[in-house]
């Protein structure tokens, strides 16, 4: 049985098409199912609970990138799922590394049912899909409970990615993007502030399973977009968690 | 290489699992499975099961072990390498080094021991002498000094 977890904005008529082409397509194929609506205020956790206690196998996510993260955060440990996403609109970054086409097609996707286990991280008491970012000179991160690494008092960009690369690499290496090998990749990009401006130093790229931290000033972390400030960080790697369909096209 | 010129993170690093990069410390046991690169600063130990290189102006404060390593910067500590161990003219290595081959350009500098190939040095016969009893007023003829196959 299939749920479709419909995200609060896709109520704004300029959507409307794009959703009846899909729920068309959907019902041709015959995977057709129970729509839920979802809000920011929503536990999606005890939605997408209580709809596989009543025989739900797939629950798809029909929205945007922050719709995917929200639901994902509480979400990606309920047992015995298999998750599927429907990009509409903008901002839809998570699609395209998924293989996941925006219109009709991305319902040909979900019809086929290629199903990839990925690695989901939990950042503190949620869980993430795609990347951590903070900024900040005063901390050292410690990976693997074995060694210390960070900038020498310089301020610096932190990445810790399991899908996808950060902004500022051009052209990722087919070794930075691996959501399956159960490790993340952080990158650290140092900067230097000069009177002409900010410099960027070469950065650094580490492969961790783990990674703490504390922080002596409350430092703003970016979690699959969405920021709070934290004052410590236990970021962990489930390897292999997470099934959800993909498309030929995927970026891994 | 100065801090600001430097070549793409994705440029030429395919095959690369980490890479430590100038201004960035790293403190502790470094375990790597992966190649490494290292440009920064290390203390502690670092151990790769594949290849380390150490860019010049690298200061690493750590026993190395790894498959081959290739110095151009500054190792302070024992270097334990399968391959090969290339130190070139800009490398500074104050430890003992132990490798099955080794390469050193001039203008290197290396000051500690050097161990390479022990198979074919356990192999080596060693001279040895054999314990004899003397009873007290015995007359003993001795032979020529022969070498002793130890096993």
């Amino acid at each position: 049985m299939y749920i479709y977890l419909y995200d609060s904005f896709l109520k704004d008529g300029k959507h409307k098409p794009q959703l009846s082409a899909y729920e068309n397509r959907l019902t041709d194929f015959g995977i057709f199912g129970k729509i839920v609506r979802i809000t920011r205020f929503t536990n999606p956790h005890r939605i997408i609970e209580d709809e596989a206690r009543r025989g739900a196998k797939t629950i798809v996510m029909v929205g945007n990138d922050d719709t995917f993260a929200r639901v994902i955060s509480r979400a990606a440990d309920v047992k015995g799922l298999t998750f599927g996403f429907l990009p509409v609109g903008e901002n839809n970054s998570v699609s395209e590394l998924l293989g996941i086409p925006q219109g009709v097609e991305a319902c040909d996707v979900l019809a086929r049912r290629r199903i990839e286990k990925l690695d989901v991280g939990t950042f503190n008491d949620r869980f993430f899909f795609r990347r951590i970012s903070m900024v900040g000179n005063a901390f050292d991160l410690v990976c693997e409970d074995k060694y210390a690494i960070g900038p020498q008092g310089r301020e610096s960009e932190v990445e810790i990615c399991n899908l996808g690369v950060p902004s500022w690499i051009d052209e990722p290496t087919p070794g930075m993007l691996k959501p399956q090998d159960g490790k993340f990749t952080m990158f650290m990009r140092p900067s230097k502030k000069s009177f002409f401006g900010t410099k960027f130093i070469k950065p650094s790229m580490v492969q961790v399973k783990k990674i703490r931290a504390k922080f002596a000033r409350p430092v703003v972390v970016s979690v699959d977009g969405v920021t709070s400030k934290e004052k410590h960080m236990e970021v962990q790697v489930s390897r292999k968690k997470f099934k959800i369909i993909v498309g030929k096209e995927r970026k891994f | 290489m100065s801090e600001e010129e430097y070549t793409p993170l994705s440029s030429g690093q395919d095959d690369v699992e980490t890479i430590v990069g100038p201004s960035v410390k790293v403190e502790g046991d470094f375990v790597s499975k992966g190649n490494v690169v290292i440009e920064g600063m290390v203390s502690g130990s670092v151990k790769t099961d594949k290849n380390l290189r150490v860019e010049e102006g690298a200061c690493i404060n750590a026993n190395v072990k790894a498959e081959n390593v290739r110095v151009a910067g500054e190792v302070k500590g024992n270097v334990q390498v399968k391959g090969l161990l290339e130190l070139t003219e800009s490398a500074r290595v104050l430890g003992d080094v132990q490798t099955k081959t080794l390469v050193v350009a001039a203008g290197a500098t290396l000051h500690g021991n050097c161990v390479m190939d022990e198979e074919r040095a356990a192999k080596t016969p060693k001279r040895g002498r054999a314990k004899i009893e003397v009873e007290e007023d015995a007359e003993v003829e001795f032979e020529e000094e022969r070498e002793l196959e130890l096993a």
